[in-house]
């Protein structure tokens, strides 16, 4: 996809910044490091969690529940992904010298599987069941094919199976 | 009315726009997303709603407003450029509509009235304006969103964002909102207490929301569910989503819709898109070979899937009904752009549904309807969600767009420090707030969307870098009491958006209550 500026209709200006048709602006860089320990920890899916740190040597994940740990080497500054299993808790350590100099907030990974505690006040009669069944059918968590998902993050590619090219909520 | 419906449907439409306004240049090219869906979306919708109450049809929707929408909608200079946008196109049609072949002129015809309506219709009225009077009349539930679309998993704190949506509401709607769209439908356990903190009512998560929450939820996604904070919640139903989306089964991909992607600007060697676009979709032939559009058989078309819709609604009502024992919920929520600039016939397909459903078994609902008539609902806590590919937040979190948390999370952190000052002079509680205007953009779900989907990505990245670095720079004037005034009034010029905003939002604890 070309850039907001070659993209442009013809006849009107280039950003001030461009240097060429074919020059892209990305933005001025951002700093790789703002100079002190830090490392954050987010959610991306049931079995998956995100960490980004600066100024470390080691990085050790901790599952709070339990309490298995891995640990790896690491560059300055970075990111990474760690597996991690539904529902249990984790946190990650930033360390450098051997000494811990960040610790993330804790984070929980979501349920991957339909629940399965009743309330006793909210039981579900068998039509009720027959339903739930249907409905946990229907929304595998599991990847599907794509076109066949039909949530957001396909159809903004796919609508009615049709590439698009640009966002639509941005189109 | 019927006293006891098989089933009742909440159709949603999500309308969001990022904030996207450069006065820095005559024309600005993703300034177009805001005037195409203007133009396609947001004016056909209000005269659609217009005719309706006019024809004394009775319809229920809801629809988000979206806070950076609701801005732009109400900015001056946009609303200029939109003008001359609407025009400029007009003339082109006039001006260019001789060089086409006769059986284009259907077309040619449809886009001259269409634009030349719109451009009456935006000199008589303010368009956000429809939207609130449509709302009086009971008809339209308008809820709100984050403040800019801040993927609310993600932030460090997500009350600056429902905190200064809730009070841009209350300037453009006068009253505050009830329910809210959380940005990309993502939930994360414990946003629902905020959410009430904020005097919000029920929102809206996606079906494994409800479904894999901490109970077996009895009625399934066909009624809302409380959590434990006392907020309602709507699950997304499936059925509905697929009819619309499924590549086998939905609407917008019939070949008497209109083809999205030859667009006149290139058959008439101009080489960009217009917007205008004189084809149909065909079936699966290569651009070259598109028929061309027909905008009555479109139309009869879209009136045709209407029913088809009104017919399976019944259809699986009347089942879920049975099966559950109560009245089911259908909530079928969209994207409000999906009708009309990408569906452009999708207007005509919600109007003629809308006067279908006059005589249904299912009468069309919102949720304050739903609640109002609502015994106790079941309480359970949703699990974390979204509406995103493969339902969680991978899409706001992959290798295209990591790299903007670590920044991210310190401007929020240097936010929160500096929320906890009194502005000393007027010119520091000025750089205060344009600082948290400036974290707020830079929190945008659209960045990180934008950069995964690979289109228009070096906007996302510059858009992300200039709030990022104009954030940093104002922190460490604010912290050497040095504020560079035409630095400041730069910024201000820039990212205009909330005039209303307290950077006390920032604030952990309550504030001012």
């Amino acid at each position: 996809m070309p850039s907001s500026s070659s993209n442009r209709p013809p006849g009107t200006p280039f950003s001030v910044d461009s240097k060429s048709p074919e020059f892209i602006d990305w933005g001025a860089a951002l700093p790789d490091s703002y100079g002190r320990p830090r490392i954050l920890a987010h959610v991306r899916d049931p079995r998956c969690y995100f960490v980004a740190w600066e100024e470390g040597e080691q990085l050790r994940a901790r599952d709070l529940g339990t309490k298995v740990s891995e640990e790896h080497g690491v560059a300055r500054s970075g990111v990474w992904y760690f597996e991690g299993v539904p529902e249990h808790e984790y946190e990650v350590e930033l360390l450098a010298g051997g000494v811990i100099v960040a610790r993330s907030g804790r984070i929980r990974l979501p349920r991957f599987d339909p629940a399965v505690v009743v309330d006793p006040d909210w039981t579900p009669t068998e039509g009720q069941e027959e339903i739930l069944r249907a409905l946990r059918g229907a929304r595998d968590p599991a990847p599907r094919e794509e076109e066949e998902r039909g949530n957001s993050g396909s159809w903004r590619r796919l609508v009615a199976g049709r590439p698009v090219s640009r966002p639509s909520r941005t189109s | 009315m019927n006293a006891d419906p098989a089933g009742y449907l909440s159709l949603v439409l999500h309308a969001h726009l990022p904030f996207v306004r450069h006065p820095e240049h005559p024309r600005f090219l993703e300034e177009d997303w805001l005037y195409e869906a203007i133009g396609e979306t947001y004016i056909p919708l209000a005269r659609m709603m217009e005719r309706l109450l006019h024809d004394g049809v009775k319809f229920r929707l809801t629809m988000t407003l979206s806070p950076p929408l609701c801005e732009m909608l109400v900015d001056p200079l946009l609303q200029s450029r939109y003008r001359r946008h609407a025009d400029e196109l007009l003339e082109t049609v006039r001006k260019d509509r001789g060089r086409l072949e006769v059986k284009y002129q259907r077309s040619m015809d449809l886009y001259e009235r269409t634009l030349s309506e719109s451009l009456e219709y935006v000199q008589r009225n303010d368009l956000l304006q429809v939207f609130r009077r449509l709302q009086e009349t009971g008809s339209l539930e308008i809820v709100t969103c984050g403040a800019t679309h801040g993927f609310l998993p993600f932030v460090l704190d997500a009350r600056p964002q429902v905190r200064t949506a809730v009070a841009n509401y209350k300037k453009h709607f006068g009253r505050p909102p009830r329910g809210i769209w959380l940005p990309e439908c993502a939930f994360a356990p414990g946003l629902d207490r905020i959410l009430v903190e904020n005097g919000i009512e029920f929102f809206y998560v996606d079906a494994h929301g409800i479904l894999n929450g901490s109970r077996v939820p009895r009625y399934g996604i066909h009624a809302p569910i409380r959590t434990p904070a006392g907020c309602a919640v709507f699950g997304r139903d499936t059925d509905t989503s697929k009819q619309v989306w499924s590549a086998k089964e939905g609407y917008p991909g019939d070949p008497a819709y209109r083809e999205f992607y030859r667009d006149l600007g290139f058959d008439l060697g101009l080489g960009r898109n217009l917007g205008i676009k004189c084809h149909r979709i065909t079936g699966e032939v290569p651009l070259h070979l598109k028929e061309p559009y027909d905008p009555e058989a479109a139309r009869a078309k879209a009136s045709e899937h209407a029913f088809h819709f009104k017919f399976n609604r019944e259809l699986q009502a009347r089942y879920l009904k049975e099966k559950l024992g109560r009245v089911p919920v259908i909530v079928a929520p969209y994207d409000a752009e999906l009708f009309g600039h990408w569906w452009f016939e999708g207007p005509l397909f919600l109007e003629a549904l809308f006067r279908a459903m006059a005589d249904s078994d299912v009468q069309l609902t919102h949720a304050p309807e739903v609640l109002a008539r609502a015994g106790a609902l079941q309480t359970l806590e949703p699990a974390a969600s979204s509406w995103g590919d493969k339902g969680y937040y991978e899409v706001w979190l992959n290798s295209t767009n990591d790299w903007i948390y670590r920044h991210q999370r310190l401007a929020e952190e240097r936010m929160a420090e500096l929320a906890a000052r009194e502005g000393g002079s007027a010119l520091e509680e000025r750089a205060l707030t344009q600082a948290a205007r400036e974290v707020l953009l830079l929190q945008s779900s659209d960045w990180a969307f934008i950069m995964d989907t690979g289109a228009v990505a070096p906007y996302a990245h510059k858009r992300f870098k200039e709030h990022t670095l104009r954030f940093t720079r104002l922190w460490e004037m604010i912290g050497k009491g040095a504020i560079d005034e035409t630095f400041l009034g730069d910024c201000e010029a820039k990212d205009s958006i909330f005039q209303e905003l307290d950077y006390r939002n920032f604030r952990s604890s309550e504030i001012g209550e």
